[in-house]
């Protein structure tokens, strides 16, 4: 999983809750470079579920709320970081259209070694969109906070209902959304 | 843990991240400097490649302006702005341009009105040529050819095809030239063959005058007092200026075919009359007693027909002519039968068969071509020209039919010939006598002869029975019914004609029979004994149809029984001159002496009176004055002072009364078909051409003063 995923998810634990919290969930989890990450790293994403995991206990909230929370945080981040991305699409559903197609093929550029989850598409309207999240990971929670992160940055709402489903080796969670 | 220590982990904690950063971000820098060097690497290869990719379009473009620019043909590429894109050399010099200054120009200043107007049709309609053939401002002959087709223009303003138009100009002077080289040889050649025509009409004219002198004289010597010797030597004069007349007209009316000046004429004729009439002239020529002609024509044909009736008998004359000349023994016969009929029209088969030495198969193929005869001796032995089937077969297919042989050597020859004759649409209906239950025996030793006559007969409802010789004709009568009617041959292999009749004429059966005897042309002078030993009447061969039925039913039924004794046909007796009514007088115009000479000589013969003048004013002034006395000119067309067409121009307009008309007949040498029009023209009545002899002099001159 790459560096920045944990930098702004520790920057936001420091910012949300207390520098004091990020120390233990980085004490009380067990990781390989002691909590020292960079955003250009690659780390294994087992630390990030058991740093989830943590904190969880820690703020006696729900690991998925968090893990949302953290998404929409993270795409807002997205766009402070890479406003170049955000430059054509004019809506939520056109930027998600484009995850894919778009996205994933620049970042494969920068970084050939990223393991990227990927998005499959059915229903596009413009009311209605169904994309598939697919990955050997479980961050469907991730790719939920992700997708309010961008109807929030276009002002817009949408219903998001989401089914699960695992395989054995892939994870997969269902999204449809509507206007 | 003290704030201390916590902090001092944090910032251990920072430290590690920095430099694990700053290690990344090297590795990154170094990658990024590899990257960087492997672009630079791709970059001089792609300039490489441009560059050289560049070399060579710049080479196949120099290679094809250089193409371009060297066609022999001129070439003109307009844009659809009429702007020039392109053009080369050749155009340049045909139309007098310096080819610098062509590129880039308006299409209005480097062409002319005919390329523009070429341009703007073929913009038209795009994808088609079109050509125009033109002299350029060099003088060259050229033929301009364009054609426009959408493609990418140097320098429009949008990327969408425009219509490029291209401008060929083909230098066609050598052609031009060629063709006008040719016209002018064929010029040449017309006039050439006009001036043939000319020298043959010429030539006609000139040979024909002596050709008339020696003719008519020769004949007019015959009837002279001679000794045997003078008039063999007299008869082999006239004989060969016939035969040498004979062969000009051969040789004119072949030329005539050749430069196509052949016109086939349309005109109701009686085809029986035509038929019987070409036996009887030829039965003259064969050799006496040795080959017997007969003529047979179905009696169903319509008698009257519409057809160019000279040239059938032109065709009949030649083919039964040959048949004649190459038979020593046996006969000839011409026969007529129906192919088919329908309304209107009947096509016909002439059938000219002889017993002759027939042509081998190898000559039967180029019988029909010029100047061909059986083999090389032909000549010699037979004369000719070898002609006469050429002209026979050109007329044939002038007349829409065909003419084919069949022969074999030693056993003889049939030549056929298919003719379309029109029928009259008011057909002319042939009354016959009618022999109904009449019993009629022929005896004749010539099986064909036998058939015809007793076809002839049958045809009227007679019963007929035919015999070969004497012996059966005994049996016959001694066997039968009585006959009505005995018709005997005078020739017969075992008994002569009068004795078989004499013999006959006793026995018991022949008591109410009616004898009729068959005799040649050869032997007239039987004709009379025959009426003094029993015969009631005598017919010459060969036969015509309706003579024999009517002489036929006139012995069954005599009226007038002492018109019989008279001869049958005049027109083999050609010695015996009529006296005509002295009142009937004739002007003869003529200025050859000879002629003068033979023609009075001959009008004196046949009992006319004349007045002679020697020009076409002499003959004006005389005829002005004495106008009432003469019915008839015989008018020479060539004449000194004034000629005869204008003579007769100037008669016809003194506009004398209807009653008092006088017939003028034109006489010249010249046989061209022009010259018969140009005397109907000028008012002329009949046409005669020179050599003429007494014969058709005498029928010539008896249409317009009937016997009285």
């Amino acid at each position: 999983m790459k560096g920045i995923v944990f930098t702004e998810f520790l920057e936001m634990v420091e910012d949300v809750f207390s520098y004091e919290i990020a120390d233990q969930i980085i004490e009380g989890s067990s990781t390989a470079t002691d909590g020292a990450y960079t955003a250009l790293g690659n780390y294994d994403h087992q630390e990030m579920l058991r740093m989830v995991t943590h904190l969880s206990q820690l703020t006696n909230t729900p690991a998925p709320t968090l893990v949302k929370a953290f998404g929409k945080h993270l795409f807002s981040r997205f766009v402070q970081g890479y406003p170049k991305f955000f430059e054509t699409p004019q809506s939520a559903f056109e930027f998600l259209s484009g995850i894919e197609g778009y996205i994933h093929v620049e970042v494969r550029k920068l970084y050939q070694d990223s393991e990227l989850p990927s998005f499959s598409y059915s229903t596009q309207t413009a009311t209605e969109l169904r994309m598939t999240y697919q990955s050997k990971r479980p961050f469907g929670d991730l790719a939920e906070g992700l997708i309010e992160g961008c109807l929030a940055h276009y002002h817009e709402t949408a219903t998001i209902q989401r089914v699960d489903a695992f395989d054995g080796v892939y994870y997969r969670s269902e999204f449809h959304l509507t206007k | 843990m003290t704030d201390q220590a916590i902090w001092e982990k944090r910032l251990q904690r920072e430290r590690t991240a920095r430099k694990e950063a700053e290690k990344l971000a090297e590795e990154k820098t170094r990658e990024l400097y590899y990257a960087n060097q492997k672009l630079a690497q791709l970059a001089s290869g792609l300039e490489e490649d441009v560059a050289r990719k560049t070399t060579e379009t710049v080479q196949a473009m120099e290679f094809l302006a250089a193409v371009i620019a060297n066609l022999g043909d001129g070439l003109l590429v307009v844009d659809f702005d009429d702007l020039v894109r392109n053009a080369n050399r050749s155009y340049a010099r045909m139309f007098n341009l310096l080819d610098e200054h062509i590129i880039g120009e308006p299409l209005e200043s480097v062409s002319t009105e005919d390329i523009r107007f070429l341009v703007e049709v073929s913009r038209n309609h795009p994808h088609h040529p079109h050509t125009i053939d033109r002299q350029l401002p060099n003088g060259r002959y050229a033929r301009l050819s364009a054609i426009s087709l959408p493609l990418l223009s140097s320098h429009s303003q949008t990327s969408a095809p425009q219509l490029t138009t291209l401008v060929q100009v083909y230098d066609m002077t050598e052609t031009v030239l060629a063709n006008q080289q040719m016209e002018w040889a064929r010029d040449q050649a017309v006039e050439a063959s006009r001036m043939k025509s000319e020298f043959l009409a010429t030539m006609s004219h000139e040979i024909r005058t002596p050709m008339n002198g020696i003719i008519g004289m020769s004949e007019l010597l015959l009837g002279t007092e001679l000794n045997a010797e003078q008039y063999e030597f007299t008869t082999v004069v006239m004989n060969e200026a016939r035969a040498l007349l004979h062969l000009i007209n051969e040789i004119l009316d072949f030329s005539k075919i050749e430069a196509g000046k052949l016109v086939i004429e349309s005109i109701e004729f009686d085809l029986r009359d035509l038929v019987e009439g070409v036996g009887e002239m030829l039965a003259t020529r064969a050799k006496s007693g040795h080959v017997a002609l007969m003529t047979h024509l179905d009696p169903h044909i319509p008698t009257h027909l519409i057809g160019d009736s000279g040239r059938i008998r032109q065709v009949l004359v030649n083919l039964a002519g040959n048949a004649i000349k190459f038979t020593n023994d046996g006969e000839v016969t011409i026969e007529v039968e129906t192919v088919s009929q329908t309304d209107g029209q009947t096509r016909l088969l002439f059938k000219v068969t002889d017993t002759g030495v027939g042509i081998a198969p190898e000559v039967q193929e180029r019988i029909f071509l010029p100047f061909t005869q059986a083999d090389g001796s032909t000549t010699r032995r037979y004369g000719g020209t070898g002609l006469g089937l050429t002209i026979a077969r050109r007329l044939v297919e002038a007349m829409h039919g065909k003419i084919t042989l069949e022969s074999a050597l030693n056993v003889g020859t049939t030549f056929y010939v298919e003719l379309p004759l029109q029928v009259p649409t008011q057909p002319h209906h042939l009354t016959l006598p009618t022999l109904a239950g009449k019993r009629v025996l022929i005896i004749d030793d010539n099986a064909s002869h036998r058939r015809i006559l007793s076809a002839y007969i049958e045809f009227v409802g007679a019963h007929v029975q035919t015999v070969p010789n004497a012996a059966f004709a005994f049996m016959e009568v001694a066997q039968s019914q009585p006959y009505d009617v005995i018709v005997v041959d005078l020739f017969l292999p075992d008994l002569d004609g009068f004795k078989l009749a004499e013999l006959l004429g006793k026995q018991p059966n022949t008591v109410n029979s009616k004898f009729l005897l068959l005799t040649g042309f050869d032997q007239v002078g039987q004709g009379s004994d025959a009426l003094e030993r029993g015969f009631s009447a005598y017919l010459i061969k060969p036969v015509r149809m309706l003579k024999l039925l009517e002489t036929i039913e006139t012995i069954l039924h005599p009226v007038i029984e002492d018109d019989l004794n008279m001869p049958n046909d005049p027109q083999l007796i050609v010695t015996i001159a009529h006296p005509a009514t002295p009142a009937r007088k004739i002007l003869v115009v003529e200025d050859n002496k000879t002629n003068q000479q033979l023609i009075t000589l001959q009008l004196k013969k046949l009992g006319y009176t004349y007045d002679l003048v020697e020009n076409g004013l002499e003959a004006l002034q005389h005829f002005t004055q004495f106008s009432s006395e003469y019915p008839l000119i015989l008018m020479d067309c060539q004449l000194p002072f004034m000629d005869g067409f204008e003579a007769t121009r100037r008669i016809r307009a003194l506009n004398l009364p209807t009653e008092q008309r006088t017939v003028i007949v034109a006489l010249t040498a010249n046989a061209m078909a022009s010259d018969r029009e140009r005397a109907i023209e000028a008012g002329m009545d009949d046409y005669l051409t020179k050599p003429l002899n007494l014969n058709r002099l005498e029928d010539a001159l008896k249409k317009w003063f009937p016997l009285e």
